[in-house]
């Protein structure tokens, strides 16, 4: 079970958290305009990388805050955890 | 009077205290300090159960953990906890133990029966059986039955006996053997926070027949003082009779503790451990494995280590005349143990043909050896009473010489050494074959795990002592403790260290009889032969097809055997074929333990609102939403539930009546940007919403597909309230959340969870209004200008600061009604008071979901199941044109155009007072049990006492085209069929004259 460095809490256990996903996609940079399958491929697919990956969790049972977290998928070790922060550019999927 | 085979003045147990126990219905003595298997070989016990499928008699095999047959089921005053390991039972005055797998008794069991049917019985026997007519199942069955499982289910909670605690410490130390208490002791003196994990009550096994001298000492009595020594240090928890079981991510480890060790203050039987360890030592030992010979499970047939272990711990001699056999050097310090202590061997079978020195040294000291040898066979059958050694041809396995019998009461077998690598493996470490042992050692990269002592290869004393050490070290600074300076390890004097290499074949083939390689599972040599016939390589796939080592001892005397059988089978190298993936718990935990001793309801609390014991005192029939529970309906005395049902529905409609809505999950969302956050999160618009107004709502995911659906209230300028699905709550804010933080930076808006901190009521019917009316504060005006439908007014209402929003979800006038949590109560009892008068009735759930169906409104995860869309849904005219908003992009997908997608409509039967079936699906083809297209099916259907038919929400292909159409709603499981008319999805009421009015 992981011990996920939050940067509100620290060093909490895996349950606390709510696993949210990929946090390394990013909309098309066309935004809405995107084509069909441009917009498909950023809604459906993922990557399945061996190695550093980024990826959300939220602290359901503490901060209630999203924690971008970096982790090594072969090793497990959290590479880095950081408040999720909003980027500067403008996108329509958030 | 404690055996006739205990010898004076040896081993640990404590001779000034006898301890008196029943075993399978037979009373005993022992001392204490003795195992339950002590104390019944000390009196010679030999049969102590039936195997699982065979129902074959079994005897103790092992002295620890290993042990695959003698398992026995202990009664406690509450129950009975089936699968303890008579070698790991500590004995207590009182106890009583049972035998297994036998009916009706251990000595007559009917059960053996099995035993003559094994020809039938090969691997794979269920998958084969399932697979032939069926009439051969009927057969066979009433003996798989009676043989199925192991051990009684236990009977009773027994929840005082078992604990669970959640820890922490620097370093975890796996073993108590020489390495695992260097280990313990060069952490502790680094200064680290030490947990020590014992297999036993004692140090490990090997420490205690050791005739050698650590630091000047005997070893015993060294690491009986370490121990005391660890004890006394308050950064050093030692836990006494405790299993590691499992070793997770990020230094979670499991460790089952049996006895008061666990948890004191639960008094507990057994207590899971979940400890996090910044770094561990697994220290884990070896275990000694079986060897393949015809018969080589008959009761007597031991582990030739464990015969060691009963006279050096125990003082029990296993048998006056034994034999021993083995492919290594370690049998002959056995054999010299044996002679010291009166019962020097019959015969020392060594299956290496070449004799060694050890094999000299012992011939030479008078013992009979027979290098080359094996064993033919085992006479006996619920207890050895002779073998006959064969000279064993290398390679083939095959006897080449004369036979020779030897009486014998004990058969001692050593086929090598099995380092216990399951933690190591667990925690994802590297393990590496080494041949010369034949079997896998740990090799873990070294970070925050270490392995010292046998299970990484060190067999000698002294090279154990020195790698604990270090380990420890290493550990302790993995936790980030340096050492000081000039700490040693513990030296051992220089005596003989028996090599652990093995030589000589692996199966003895000569002779008739099974060839157990798994005995707790039954698995036998020609199983796996038969598996690697049928085409199984993989050792994951024979594992499974045959059961090989997935019994409660994991197979650990012989799994190892087992995979150089698979890989000889193959052609190939041990190493190349590997060990099956070990998984957690490499021993068994209870049920019970990982429970813990609080009540189950603790799991899971309850979540109740303000007005909780109103209900639970008027009536209410409760459903659980969520985790809250919720009125379902009021039974009055003599109803039925559908008469309830009925009853309030047309209350309702007729009168009024309320609901407690308190669970509806609340968010409130502040911020100079909050109307554009809604706007970017709800596809309809919400951000231009008048002060004072509420406006339903619908949140998508990115994908298109509703995640929500509520009301969204703007409070002044900068303040929205929104409500939620009870269910959803969590995971709308969690989305709120993510596109606050991961949306648009410099976005000036947050949100909060407000749920808890309200209660609302619903006031619903036509005299909703008026019976509001008798409650209203000065200056509330209710009129239909001051507060039209999704109007918002505060102001007080029974004395009681309120907020109101006119919002309907039965389709009648309503009103929800929100004070302060803390003022729930009275406002719920204040509006029985007020509506009494006119006639008011207090509904549940259920009344509610039969007014929402007549109306048609969609409940997120029935009518949107997660598929279908807003235009699917019929709300395709919300969803704004002229914004962005999070899904938007997705609906203009061409899939979402699709034509044949299914579309929400209304269904009720033709016939007037026919029913809809439960989970029905739409068809064309009325006959239930045809092969035909779903068209669609039942999203939500109820008994509608205002129509008085049956009606039904349903998501069908191309639902809309079809209105007025007629289909039939089938259940194939039930075999019902009834015809049924489309219809548009709402039933009641469809110009919503009642609510606006």
């Amino acid at each position: 079970m992981l011990l996920l460095p939050c940067p509100f809490c620290g060093a909490r256990a895996e349950t606390e958290f709510v696993f949210g996903g990929d946090g390394s996609v990013a909309p098309p940079p066309e935004g809405e305009n995107a084509s069909d399958a441009a917009w498909t491929e950023a809604l459906y697919f993922r990557d399945n990388p061996r190695g550093a990956h980024r990826e959300l969790w939220f602290h359901r049972h503490g901060c209630r805050r999203w924690i971008a977290v970096e982790r090594d998928t072969v090793s497990h070790a959290i590479l880095r955890a950081e408040l999720l922060v909003p980027s500067a550019r403008k996108d329509g999927q958030a | 009077m404690s055996g006739p085979l205990r010898l004076p003045g040896r081993g640990l147990v404590d001779r000034t205290r006898t301890v008196a126990f029943r075993f399978d219905g037979r009373d005993y003595a022992g001392y204490a300090g003795d195992t339950l298997a002590s104390a019944l070989l000390a009196h010679g016990v030999r049969l102590v159960g039936r195997s699982l499928k065979y129902h074959r008699p079994r005897g103790i095999v092992g002295l620890g953990i290993e042990e695959p047959a003698a398992l026995v089921a202990q009664r406690h005053p509450d129950g009975v906890e089936p699968n303890l390991r008579a070698t790991m039972l500590p004995i207590a005055d009182g106890l009583i133990a049972e035998a297994q797998n036998c009916w009706p008794g251990l000595r007559a069991d009917f059960g053996a029966v099995a035993g003559m049917l094994a020809p039938f019985l090969p691997a794979g026997f269920y998958y084969k059986t399932f697979m032939a007519p069926r009439g051969r199942w009927l057969f066979y069955e009433r003996f798989i039955r009676r043989a199925a499982g192991l051990g009684p289910a236990p009977e009773g909670e027994g929840g005082q006996r078992y604990a669970r605690r959640f820890a922490h410490a620097d370093v975890l130390v796996a073993g108590g053997g020489p390495a695992g208490l260097s280990a313990a002791l060069s952490a502790a003196q680094a200064g680290a926070r030490v947990v020590l994990a014992l297999a036993g009550t004692q140090p490990a096994r090997r420490l205690l027949g050791l005739a050698r001298q650590i630091e000047g000492h005997a070893a015993a009595e060294w690491a009986q003082d370490a121990l005391a020594r660890l004890a006394a240090n308050p950064r050093v928890t030692v836990l006494p009779e405790a299993l590691v079981a499992g070793a997770y991510d990020h230094g979670l480890y499991t460790i089952a503790v049996r006895g008061a060790a666990g948890d004191p203050a639960a008094r507990a039987g057994e207590t899971v451990w979940k400890l996090r360890a910044r770094a561990a030592v697994l220290a884990t030992g070896a275990t000694e494995r079986l060897l393949l010979f015809p018969d080589n499970d008959r009761p007597g047939v031991m582990l030739a280590s464990a015969i060691a272990g009963y006279l050096h711990r125990f003082g029990v001699l296993a048998g006056r005349a034994p034999v021993l056999v083995g492919n290594n050097d370690t049998i002959y310090a056995v054999a010299l143990a044996l002679a010291d202590a009166g019962a020097p061997p019959r015969a020392i079978a060594d299956l290496r043909p070449e004799p060694g020195a050890a094999a000299q040294a012992a011939a030479s000291a008078g013992l009979a050896v027979l290098c080359g040898h094996g064993v033919v066979a085992v006479e006996g059958a619920r207890a050895v009473r002779a073998v006959r050694l064969a000279p064993i041809d290398p390679d083939t396995g095959e006897a080449r010489g004369a036979v020779h019998r030897f009486a014998c009461d004990v058969l001692g077998m050593s086929g090598g050494f099995t380092p216990q690598v399951q933690l190591c493996a667990q925690a994802r470490e590297p393990t590496a074959f080494d041949p010369a042992i034949g079997a896998f050692i740990a090799r873990p990269r070294g970070g925050a795990v270490h392995a010292a002592g046998a299970v990484a290869g060190a067999f000698a004393l002294d090279a154990a002592l020195a790698e604990g050490h270090r380990a420890g070290l290493a550990a302790a600074a993995a936790a980030g403790l340096a050492a000081p300076a000039g700490m040693g390890a513990p030296r051992a004097d220089a005596g003989p260290d028996p090599s652990p290499a093995i030589g000589g074949p692996l199966l003895v083939r000569a002779g008739r009889g099974k060839r157990f390689v798994d005995l707790q599972n039954d698995v036998t040599a020609d199983d796996l032969a038969l598996a690697l016939r049928e085409g199984y390589r993989s050792i994951e796939h024979v594992k499974r097809y045959t059961t090989l080592g997935m019994g409660t001892d994991q197979g650990r005397i012989g799994n190892m055997a087992g995979i150089a059988l698979v890989a000889a089978g193959r052609g190939e190298e041990i190493g190349a074929v590997g060990t099956p993936t070990f998984r957690p718990p490499a021993s068994p935990v209870s049920i019970g333990a990982i429970i813990g001793a609080e009540p189950l309801a603790a799991a899971q609390p309850l979540r109740r609102t303000p007005a909780d014991a109103w209900h639970a005192a008027n009536g209410a029939v409760f459903t659980n939403a969520g985790l809250w529970r919720r009125p379902q309906f009021y039974r009055r005395p003599g109803e039925s539930d559908l008469d309830a049902v009925n009853r309030e529905v047309r209350t309702v409609r007729a009168a009024c009546g309320v609901i407690d809505v308190a669970t509806l999950g609340k968010i409130e969302v502040q911020g100079p940007d909050a109307p554009a956050l809604l706007d970017h999160l709800y596809m309809n618009s919400v951000g231009s919403l008048p002060v004072g107004r509420a406006r339903y709502g619908i949140m998508l995911r990115p994908d298109g597909i509703p995640l929500d659906d509520g009301v969204v209230a703007r409070l002044s300028e900068r303040h929205f309230l929104l409500t939620a699905s009870t269910g959803h709550v969590d995971t709308v804010f969690e989305h709120i959340m993510r596109a606050i933080q991961g949306g648009v930076a410099g976005m000036r808006a947050f949100a909060t969870v407000v749920t808890e901190q309200w209660f609302t009521a619903a006031l619903a019917g036509p005299r909703a209004r008026a019976v509001l009316a008798a409650l209203a504060g000065p200056g509330l005006d209710l009129g239909a200008d001051a507060l039209p439908p999704l109007g918002l007014r505060e102001g007080q209402v029974a004395g009681i600061p309120a907020r109101i929003v006119r919002v309907s979800f039965s389709g009648e006038l309503a009103y929800e009604i929100s004070v302060p949590a803390g003022r729930g109560l009275d406002l719920w009892q204040s509006i029985l008071a007020a509506g009494a008068p006119h006639g008011i009735a207090p509904y549940g759930t259920e009344s509610m979901g039969v007014m929402r169906i007549e109306k048609g409104f969609l409940i997120v995860g029935r009518e949107a199941d997660g598929r279908s869309t807003p235009h699917d849904l019929g709300l395709e005219r919300m969803v704004a044109r002229r914004k962005s908003f999070i899904g938007a992009r997705s609906l203009r997908l061409p899939a979402f155009a699709e034509p044949g997608r299914r579309q929400l409509v209304g269904v009720t039967p033709v016939a007037a007072g026919a029913r809809l079936p439960v989970g029905g699906h739409l068809v064309a083809n009325p006959d239930p049990a045809a092969t035909q297209p779903s068209l669609g099916f039942l999203t939500s259907h109820c008994w509608s006492p205002t129509l008085d038919r049956s009606i039904g929400l349903a998501l069908l292909a191309d639902g809309r085209a079809r209105i007025g159409s007629e289909l039939h709603a089938v259940s194939p499981t039930a075999g019902q069929s009834v015809r049924v008319r489309i219809v548009a999805p709402c039933f009641v009421d469809p110009e919503g004259a009642r609510a606006n009015g």
